[in-house]
């Protein structure tokens, strides 16, 4: 219980999963929800000041335990991004949903968000397009790919299964976005806008 | 400020606000619009140009033709290439902005377009990344064209929309213009009513309150008018007949007879109605009152002259002057008179006639006494009765005295080349007794030297209808006069009827009227030849006024009943018959009378002159009476001017 109460005034704890969320995952998703989101806060808190690298492979490991499965399946919609919250309530998501939630939780155990990048890839075996999630420790370094296909943290040289087509990051987004001195933009411009609007506004769909 | 223009300026105002806040809403829209798409445009750009370069990445000569090809097709400020470090490796730039936009509107109109980032890879590894901006130059030209647009729209909506406040305020507010035309028109003595009504309830009421004050002072108006009517029908009238009775014949003589006055000579005729008691025992009274008034009515119109007075003297006698005429030539009118008991007779079904009309014709020249040309008349009415088969009796010519038409025409010829006709004034007094106007009389020197008065000669140049030619004469001789000496009084000239009667002897009389042009004149009608020819006076009056001059009506009250037309003429003033003179100290109806004249004619802002006063009694009673002008030879005689 310590756990659950003291971490919410962390501020990187803010930024994944608000109390508003919760109480709506709780209403919506059941108790089960609400134990999978605490957990997560507990693998953040726990591991801040533990090595990148470990915290790369702890948070992999933590998310592996959710079910692989298509949108429109999950969510009944043909594509959708959905917020770490929505992800671990619904217990379900497809690549992007893993990426996404990966990619917030490394940035909440204080990983530097240039160091991480969303890639588009073609997967070979399953001969489809695919998102992964890239580290680099530093930028020439080669990266480490996190992956929903497999559990395995790899190098990219070890992934020939998959060819690398292109990147972002999410700083680039937001300098797309932030700057411009119109509202409304970010949120309508495509799913990471939408989704990170929800974030913010603490909406659990 | 007029009410008009506040509330123009109101609209005006409430029409900038909105004009203002639309032209500014639709700017801002369109302005966030406009950066929205270029905004999406540079984050387009940045992605597929990032993953175009990705899989160039192995020959930078390609990826900068990569960037130019892009760069040149497109709207684009800036397009950059940054390795990892965030080192420019490759640069496109372009900040001009089209010339056709004025610089005020670009430092005014701020438009902010971020520049998109993109990731450019080899493989898994980022080496740089792309940023790309879209130029503001294209934003600019669509809101230039917009603000353009929007201004004419505006200007045009602005000019139609105040041109039709303008007319429907204008329309809104006429009501208040008419009230206003109303209320300088009662100060014009004029009485005009609003119609139809407005339509907006407070100009309705105010309308209405208008139109009811315009009544009730035209009711005032008419009371008093009608008012002064009965007072002189009571006064002069016979009931019976409705010719005028002996209390006027009394008064009106000795100014008829007066010999400054064209009617100063001609013809009088008596009617005596023989055996009339016994027809009221046979018949009874009212059968009697029938007859005599069937009488006068034939006796009137048979013996119709103009200028004519026809009087009910007494029970049985009728008495008519009529001016100018010759008792030659009335003797024919007379004979059928006579007959007039017989178709009496068949008129009012009578098996016998008692009646037996006699008459007597006779001259009266100027000055006439009274009693001498009653005792003349009394006389021919009893010779006429006693030589039953010839019951006219005519007085004798005057052979010596009266010229043919002829000799006349000559002597007035010689008399206007020679300049005998001379002018003579007699003034007029206010209640200061200081002199307020001059009366003109024209004169004549005769052959033998002695100075005659119109009555001379004036009905024989009647008789040759030559009065224009004295009317212009008159006109002359005054202008030439003012020439010579400066007067600061108003002459008032008297101008003969036959100006009324033809347009022609008016307009040869206009170019001496161009001539007088600023005098100090008055000219004047006398009332029975004004109330005949009412357009055409009002006509000539209007000229007199254009000209400057006043106009008056002379012997004003007598002949004609009615007072209402004074408010068609509007004339500056009247002048009273001389009759009145004669009774106003001692007859109370006179009295009364002239009061309610006065009455009328303060309402209508028209001076009274009282004439021919002769005794301080008289100015006394005229003065109690209301009148403010007085002349006669109580004041002055007349004196060469």
């Amino acid at each position: 219980m310590l756990f659950v109460t003291l971490p919410v005034q962390s501020v990187s704890f803010d930024n994944i999963i608000s109390e508003k969320e919760i109480s709506t995952a709780k209403l919506k998703y059941g108790v089960l929800a609400v134990r999978r989101i605490q957990a997560l806060q507990t693998l953040i808190s726990e591991n801040a000041s533990k090595p990148e690298r470990l915290q790369v492979n702890l948070v992999n490991d933590f998310f592996s335990k959710v079910t692989y499965m298509e949108d429109e399946a999950a969510w009944g919609q043909k594509d959708f991004w959905a917020t770490p919250a929505e992800f671990l309530a619904k217990d379900k998501g497809d690549a992007e949903d893993f990426a996404i939630a990966k990619y917030f939780t490394l940035l909440a155990m204080g990983v530097d968000e240039k160091k991480i990048y969303f890639s588009y890839v073609t997967a070979t075996r399953i001969k489809r397009s695919h998102m992964v999630l890239t580290y680099f420790r530093n930028p020439n370094s080669e990266p480490l790919v996190l992956d929903s296909l497999t559990d395995r943290v790899l190098k990219a040289s070890v992934r020939s299964d998959l060819i690398p087509i292109y990147s972002f990051n999410a700083q680039d987004l937001r300098d797309s976005s932030q700057v411009s001195s119109k509202q409304g933009f970010e949120s309508s411009m495509h799913q990471w806008g939408q989704m990170r609007a929800r974030m913010k506004q603490g909406i659990l769909k | 400020m007029s009410f008009k223009s506040n509330i123009l300026i109101f609209i005006s105002l409430m029409l900038v606000v909105l004009l203002v806040g639309t032209f500014g809403l639709n700017m801002s829209t369109t302005q966030a619009f406009l950066e929205k798409q270029l905004q999406s445009h540079s984050y387009d750009t940045a992605n597929s140009l990032g993953l175009s370069l990705s899989a160039v990445a192995d020959n930078p000569s390609s990826a900068q033709t990569m960037i130019d090809a892009v760069f040149d097709r497109g709207h684009f400020a800036r397009i950059e290439l940054l390795d990892i470090d965030g080192q420019p490796v490759y640069q496109r730039s372009n900040d001009a902005i089209s010339s056709d936009i004025p610089h005020w509107f670009i430092e005014l109109v701020d438009i902010n377009i971020a520049p998109s980032s993109a990731v450019v890879q080899r493989g898994w590894m980022p080496i740089g990344k792309l940023k790309v901006q879209a130029h503001k130059g294209y934003a600019y030209i669509e809101l230039w064209l917009v603000f353009k647009s929007l201004v004419q729209w505006f200007l045009i909506a602005a000019a139609i929309f105040l041109t039709s406040a303008y007319i429907a305020v204008r329309l809104l507010l006429r009501p208040l213009k008419r009230a206003q035309k109303q209320a300088h028109a009662i100060a014009n003595k004029e009485y005009i009513l609003q119609d139809p009504l407005p339509k907006t309830t407070e100009f309705r009421q105010l309308v209405n309150a208008m139109n009811g004050m315009v009544t009730k002072l035209q009711q005032v108006f008419t009371r008093e008018a009608q008012v002064a009517e009965k007072l002189r029908s009571m006064a002069y009238q016979d009931s019976v007949t409705g010719l005028y009775n002996r209390h006027y014949f009394d008064m009106t003589f000795s100014s008829i007879v007066d010999e400054d006055q064209t009617t100063a000579q001609g013809t009088v005729y008596l009617l005596r109605i023989n055996g009339l008691k016994e027809f009221n025992t046979h018949y009874g009274y009212q059968l009697g009152n029938e007859l005599v008034k069937h009488l006068a009515r034939i006796f009137r119109t048979t013996l119709s002259t103009t200028d004519g007075v026809y009087v009910r003297l007494n029970g049985i006698e009728l008495i008519a002057l009529l001016p100018n005429t010759k008792p030659s030539s009335i003797q024919k009118n007379a004979d059928q008179l006579l007959l007039a008991t017989k178709t009496l007779r068949e008129e009012l079904n009578l098996e016998e006639m008692p009646i037996e009309l006699t008459a007597a014709i006779a001259r009266y020249t100027p000055n006439e006494s009274k009693s001498k040309m009653f005792s003349q008349l009394d006389f021919l009415i009893q010779q006429a009765g006693e030589v039953y088969n010839d019951s006219v009796q005519v007085q004798r010519e005057d052979a010596q005295r009266a010229f043919n038409n002829d000799q006349w025409q000559q002597l007035i010829d010689t008399a206007i080349v020679e300049r005998r006709f001379k002018l003579f004034k007699q003034d007029a007094f206010n209640l200061e007794k200081a002199t307020y106007e001059s009366e003109l009389l024209v004169r004549m020197i005769g052959d033998d030297g002695k100075i005659q008065s119109a009555a001379y000669f004036m009905p024989a140049v009647e008789q040759l209808r030559m009065e224009s030619k004295i009317d212009q004469l008159v006109l002359r001789l005054v202008t030439e006069h003012l020439q010579s000496e400066q007067s600061s009084t108003v002459y008032s000239i008297n101008l003969s009827k036959s100006l009324l009667l033809s347009s022609n002897a008016f307009d040869q009389l206009v170019p001496h009227l161009e001539q007088a042009r600023g005098a100090k004149l008055a000219f004047e009608f006398p009332e029975s030849a004004v109330y005949n020819n009412l357009a055409a006076c009002k006509n000539i009056f209007n000229v007199l006024r254009q000209f400057g001059f006043k106009v008056g009506i002379d012997r004003f009250g007598i002949q004609v009943a009615d007072l209402q037309y004074l408010k068609t003429l509007q004339p500056d003033y009247i002048k009273l018959d001389a009759s009145f003179s004669d009774q106003i100290e001692s007859d109370a109806s006179t009295n009364s009378y002239v009061e309610s004249i006065c009455e009328v004619a303060s309402n209508l802002d028209i001076d009274v002159f009282a004439m021919s006063i002769e005794q301080e009694a008289q100015l006394e009673a005229f003065k109690s009476s209301g009148v403010r002008y007085f002349q006669g030879y109580y004041f002055s005689t007349p004196i060469p001017l």
